[in-house]
């Protein structure tokens, strides 16, 4: 099956390919391939090696540092670099706020903020969730004060991955109370070094710390940092919702993910088992639907359509079926799948590979593989998207 | 039929209930036990001969209540070894110890051992097999096993035999057990030949109640849990729960937790008295993890983000029910059994 990619596409395939398997270090190879846990170090370390190349940043434009990829060049260069098991490229910066800076932000705030992330200096974090607003974002209740050049900012954000490894957050405050909750909300760029600012760590079920709470008590944030108009800030907020979305059919983890399942399946004898091959099988097809649907609407866009609900479609099917493989490559583990301590995988983390840590690793990504269907706006509010705005129910 | 519990089999699901509910989470500690032994629940499955006082019925009561907690991963060895005890060693000492809460003990039928089964070498007289993830087997001194034609206790000084424990994917103890040609004249026998057989139906009946009832506490504590949080959560200016969609899945869970407790019920009816060896049996073990399953993943993403933390419930719950699931003689191993005999 052929998607016909053109010559320039081929080409640029074949040199993402050479590159990560020339530059991508082997121990963070090993770490992503067998479910280890990433640090910060891990992740800087691949994006420096990127941000070296120029290929932090690929679909920018290139006035702002980016390459001017075709939309078709970006899958490819997700798809290859995650199935060769580079880590997840941290989409705050360079996916969310990014594109935000470069298509709503002053020339001063262009200036001052896309350099750090196009040379992976400054680590960002996305403040959107707060715990009365999850689903229902627009009622978010963190507030922003103007008290002279500054806002006053007080709340707090929750669900912020990495906030404990970041330099600076963007956040979505209130502004006006008195309007109806999407018209009084602003975006901000917060130093997360202010005082006033309090990260506190949430460990999650796989008894790992990805995620935070971040408290603001009395962060002056200067109006400077604040993201177009006051007030209109869910206009920004929704034009990133839509970059995050499409970032969620990962074919190429999802590849990565099956190549995995299938050697734990081969090492187990499984590889002749009829109940194991069904339900490989139904895997293989998933990622095949799912390719195939992400390759028919990149051609889409790359034809001018705006992606609509096509971003839905991709999140709620991409994260379901990673889920899925990750859940079922645990079940292949059968009973080596019952030993597991964090703790350990967290003090072996720079230790060579060992079948323990790999099997530990797959158990930890089948538990944390619980998120992506929550995050990113949940898959039921996906489905209300896909209900109202493609199908014109309610 | 006589479905419907008793009087006292209603009063002991809440006393057991009202007990767990007092100490939530949490290790047992041996004050624990010792409370526990004295309110009498060790003798909840076997029968009065032998200074009990029910049978599989009210042992599934005591485990689904206790369900929740760390406490029924704890009973379950010690029932299972009472069963087998009960019916190859009614006089057997250790069966007031156990009731008593002095002695912990592990019971061990044959599908508990990894693939490669357990082997009695008759020539040489020895016993080998490899079981992996027991619950309660860190501290038990005696393992009570019963194979298809013999019947042994063991303690873990004998040659041959070798534990180790580690934390395991509920992140409690969890024990492998190696006996590897533990010399049979260091061990108990306490039953040999065709008057095993109806002790090895006995275990295995008991094994899955037990598995059955901790699969329904679980899953009824998740659900609950979750009805309670989708009637307070509120989103868009309203209860979560006042969604139809979320509704639907809600009911579905509701269902989920309605087979699950028919399913224990069977499995524990089976344990009473004689005992049967059936595949239903196996059925029920997978049908029961494979729905308590589907309800903690529910439980975790109708949580939302609150859903992902270590501090409620709800991970843990899967974490629990996956181990349930790919132990040996777990849904998953079973499945693959089924499968394999019927090709």
């Amino acid at each position: 099956m052929d998607a016909g990619w053109s010559q320039e596409d081929m080409t640029f395939r074949e040199q993402v390919r050479s590159f990560t398997r020339d530059n991508l270090p082997a121990d963070i190879r090993g770490k992503v391939m067998t479910g280890r846990p990433l640090g910060r170090d891990d992740h800087m370390r691949w994006q420096d090696i990127l941000a070296a190349k120029g290929w932090i940043a690929g679909f920018w434009p290139e006035e702002y540092g980016g390459c001017d990829w075709t939309a078709s060049q970006s899958y490819i260069f997700q798809e290859e670099t995650s199935r060769a098991g580079a880590p997840w490229l941290l989409p705050f910066g360079v996916n969310y706020v990014g594109p935000v800076i470069y298509t709503y932000g002053t020339e001063a705030q262009k200036a001052r903020h896309l350099p750090g992330i196009v040379s992976n200096e400054v680590f960002w974090c996305q403040g959107y969730s707060e715990p009365n607003a999850g689903s229902d974002l627009a009622r978010l209740s963190t507030r922003a004060d103007r008290d002279g050049d500054d806002y006053i900012v007080n709340g707090s954000k929750i669900w912020t991955s990495m906030a404990h490894w970041a330099d600076w957050i963007f956040a979505l405050v209130r502004t006006d109370s008195a309007a109806k909750p999407q018209t009084g909300i602003s975006f901000l760029l917060i130093d997360l070094t202010s005082p006033g600012v309090t990260v506190k760590p949430i460990r999650s079920i796989e008894g790992a710390h990805h995620l935070n709470q971040v408290f603001f008590d009395d962060v002056r944030v200067p109006v400077e940092n604040r993201i177009g108009e006051e007030n209109a800030g869910w206009t920004y907020a929704k034009f990133l919702l839509g970059h995050e979305r499409v970032l969620s059919a990962e074919i190429g983890k999802a590849k990565r993910m099956l190549d995995r399942l299938r050697q734990i399946a081969g090492e187990r004898g499984l590889d002749s088992d009829p109940f194991h091959l069904d339900r490989l099988s139904r895997l293989e097809t998933d990622v095949l639907a799912l390719e195939w649907t992400t390759l028919r609407m990149l051609d889409a866009v790359m034809g001018g359509a705006a992606p609509g609900v096509e971003a839905s479609v991709l999140k709620l099917r991409g994260s379901t079926v990673i889920q899925s493989i990750a859940e079922y490559t645990a079940d292949c583990l059968g009973p080596d799948a019952l030993k597991f301590d964090p703790e350990f995988l967290e003090r072996t983390v720079n230790d060579p590979p060992s079948e323990l840590a790999r099997n530990m690793g797959v158990v930890s990504e089948m538990l944390f593989q619980r998120a992506p269907t929550i995050w990113g706006g949940s898959n039921e509010i996906q489905r209300n998207i896909i209900a109202k705005h493609a199908l014109g129910l309610g | 039929m006589k479905l419907t519990p008793t009087e006292e089999q209603t009063m002991l699901a809440d006393s057991v209930a009202r007990f767990t509910a007092d100490r939530p989470g949490g290790a047992v500690d041996a004050a624990t036990w010792r409370e526990i032994a004295g309110l009498g629940w060790l003798g909840a499955g076997v029968g009065e001969a032998v200074g009990g006082f029910g049978g599989g019925r009210e042992m599934a009561i005591v485990i689904e209540q206790a369900g929740a907690s760390a406490l029924a991963e704890l009973l379950i060895p010690n029932y299972l070894a009472l069963a087998i005890l009960e019916e190859v060693g009614p006089e057997n000492a250790l069966i007031p110890d156990i009731m008593d809460g002095k002695t912990l003990a592990c019971g061990l039928v044959p599908e508990m051992a990894t693939a490669e089964g357990v082997t009695v070498d008759s020539t040489a007289r020895t016993v080998s097999g490899r079981f992996v993830a027991l619950q309660g087997a860190s501290e038990a001194t005696h393992f009570v096993l019963v194979l298809p034609d013999m019947a042994l206790a063991l303690t873990p000084g004998v040659t041959g035999v070798e534990r180790q424990s580690y934390r395991g994917l509920d992140d409690r103890t969890k024990t492998d057990l190696t006996l590897q040609r533990v010399p049979l004249a260091q061990v108990e026998i306490l039953a040999e030949g065709e008057i095993v057989r109806a002790a090895l139906n006995r275990a295995r009946a008991t094994r899955a109640a037990a598995v059955t009832a901790e699969c329904c506490g679980l899953a009824d504590a998740l659900f609950n849990d979750t009805l309670a949080y989708l009637k307070q959560r509120r989103q868009f200016g309203q209860p979560i729960g006042s969604f139809q969609a979320v509704q639907h899945r809600l009911a579905d869970m509701f269902v989920a937790v309605e087979e699950i407790r028919s399913l224990a019920l069977a499995s524990a009816r089976a344990a009473e008295g004689e005992g049967e060896d059936h595949p239903a049996l196996s059925q029920a073990i997978i049908g029961a993890t494979d729905r308590a399953l589907h309800v903690a993943r529910e439980a975790i993403q109708l949580h939302g983000g609150v859903g992902m933390t270590e501090d409620l419930p709800m991970g843990a719950g899967l974490r629990r029910l996956k181990l349930l699931q790919l132990m040996p003689g777990g849904a998953e191993d079973l499945r693959r059994r089924i499968i394999a005999n019927s090709a």
